[in-house]
């Protein structure tokens, strides 16, 4: 399929117009796109990637098309493969891609379990790079974890809704193709509901806003999230390969809430007065604390 | 002073509902015991050798000719088990039912299948069985996917209303709400597995697969 130069744009155009960033992703049930491998941007993709998006867990694949467009602007309509547990759609070029080439993927717009309207589509351009991905890639593991609680308000049930916001530290990833082709499979190991058997968090693209210091934030419900909660993680390339199986956890405990969320350093009172008084309130407390020890 | 008071004793992030804490928070210990004695009473001396099983670390590093590695077939357990210096290398992922994924070893265990939503499909509904007025609710999935909303009051449908007027909250009417074709939270135990809390009936745009 060739068509012209001017369909092309207008295609593109169309897309524009529904592409969205991830924040819109929020509403309720929408199964809009979530990210994109590689994203919009990247350089140097392995001529042999295959090419892949995240969508949002209530979409559904009808057999929507995928259309690449090729550094000559022609286009390809390509085949999908859709795998529901990831929300990952994913198409391998009919060639490889043409070392330093430009291209352009149009990822559609996919309709929803229980939403009416479709969701938000994306479009990504990358540039090739000259060698195909050969090696599996590397990960450090997920290096730290700190958490929060965060109350927000969600459009699907009307209300406040409790989650548990995670903020993973992640080690060091290589790949032979690059950053840019990899997915993070982050897992929760440890957990009230666990079990022993790690639970698998939705895939995502490697994040590539910090070269150093990567990290992802992770949500969970309160109810699976209270106690000592780890997390260990691995990354896939472009060409489907895993890094090492990884045994480096990182672990926080969490409190169930409600909970008093501390007090500032700073203090407001003056002087010495203030300073024995507040001296003398805490000699007491330790006081009381004692006899209840030694029952 | 009370403000100040606060203010320098600088306060932790701290549970307001009585749970049982992970280590030592909020109890005096005294401050002289080993950490594996910290349940003897207070008044036990605190200078008393402690034992340990004979296969701990002390007790090895006595005698250095001891091999410390003997290597087995490599399993996914956080092991080195075959003495290579790498733990759970070399293990491929499992392959889950329907070509959905893999099983990776992490942590120690291989991992569970992945599965679509934690809980259930963002955006979708489950009817649930009210207390008062007409006995008939919707619940509503988040946007995540991770938990249902309150079950908000709603008018049965015609085929439950009679029920629902005759029987009130009962299993008859939850009967009538998978009988009709919804999703419908087990509240009655109709299948008698002792789990109020799983969906009963037509659920398969609201679980999570």
């Amino acid at each position: 399929m060739k068509p012209t130069t001017a369909a092309v744009t207008l295609a593109l155009a169309a897309v524009a117009v529904t592409a969205a960033p991830a924040a819109r992703a929020a509403q309720c049930g929408k199964p809009d796109l979530v990210d994109m491998v590689p994203p919009d941007g990247a350089t140097g993709v392995p001529l042999n990637a295959a090419l892949g998006a995240h969508y949002a867990a209530s979409a559904e694949y009808l057999g929507e098309a995928v259309v690449l467009v090729h550094p000559d602007m022609s286009t390809e309509s390509l085949g999908a493969n859709w795998d529901p547990t990831e929300q990952f759609l994913s198409v391998t070029p009919g060639a490889p891609l043409e070392p330093g080439g430009s291209y352009t993927i149009m990822w559609p717009a996919l309709r929803g379990l229980n939403a009416a309207a479709p969701g938000v589509g994306g479009m990504a351009t990358f540039t090739a790079g000259t060698t195909d991905d050969v090696s599996p890639p590397t990960f450090a593991g997920v290096q730290g974890v700190t958490w929060d609680l965060e109350r927000a308000s969600d459009d699907c049930v009307d209300g406040l809704v409790e989650r548990f916001l995670f903020d993973i530290d992640l080690g060091v990833a290589s790949d032979d193709g690059g950053t840019s082709g990899l997915t993070l499979l982050l897992y929760q190991t440890d957990g009230p509901q666990v079990m022993g058997t790690p639970v698998p968090l939705p895939g995502r693209a490697w994040p590539q806003d910090s070269k150093t210091d990567a990290h992802v934030q992770v949500r969970l419900a309160t109810d699976v999230a209270v106690g000592e909660i780890c997390f260990a993680g691995i990354v896939r390339d472009s060409i489907g390969q895993f890094s090492q199986n990884n045994n480096v956890k990182a672990c926080v405990h969490t409190t169930a809430p409600p909970f008093f969320n501390g007090c500032s350093v700073a203090g407001s009172g003056r002087g010495a007065s203030s300073l024995f008084a507040s001296l003398a309130l805490l000699a007491a407390a330790m006081r009381r604390r004692r006899p209840r020890a030694r029952r | 002073m009370v403000a100040f008071t606060l203010g320098v004793t600088g306060c932790g992030r701290t549970g307001l509902e009585p749970t049982d804490p992970p280590g030592d928070a909020g109890v005096d210990r005294p401050p002289d015991l080993p950490a594996d004695r910290m349940d003897a009473p207070p008044d036990l001396a605190p200078d008393l050798p402690v034992e340990h099983p004979p296969d701990l670390a002390p007790d090895r590093e006595m005698h250095p000719d001891v091999p410390t590695c003997v290597p087995t077939a490599e399993t996914c357990n956080g092991i080195d088990d075959d003495c290579n210096g790498l733990i759970d290398d070399g293990l491929p992922p499992i392959p889950c039912p329907n070509g959905n994924g893999y099983r990776q070893c992490v942590g120690g265990a291989y991992s569970d299948c992945p599965r679509r939503c934690q809980v259930c499909v963002p955006g979708s509904k489950r009817t649930c069985i009210t207390s008062f007025c007409t006995f008939w609710g919707n619940q509503e999935c988040a946007a995540d996917g991770m938990s249902f909303g309150p079950c908000k009051e709603a008018p049965p449908p015609a085929a439950c209303a009679d029920v629902a007027n005759r029987m009130q909250r009962s299993a008859d009417l939850e009967q009538c709400c998978i009988d009709n074709g919804y999703c419908c939270v087990d509240e009655f135990d109709l299948n008698h597995n002792n789990d109020r809390t799983e969906m009963l009936g037509r659920c398969d745009a609201i679980v999570c697969q």
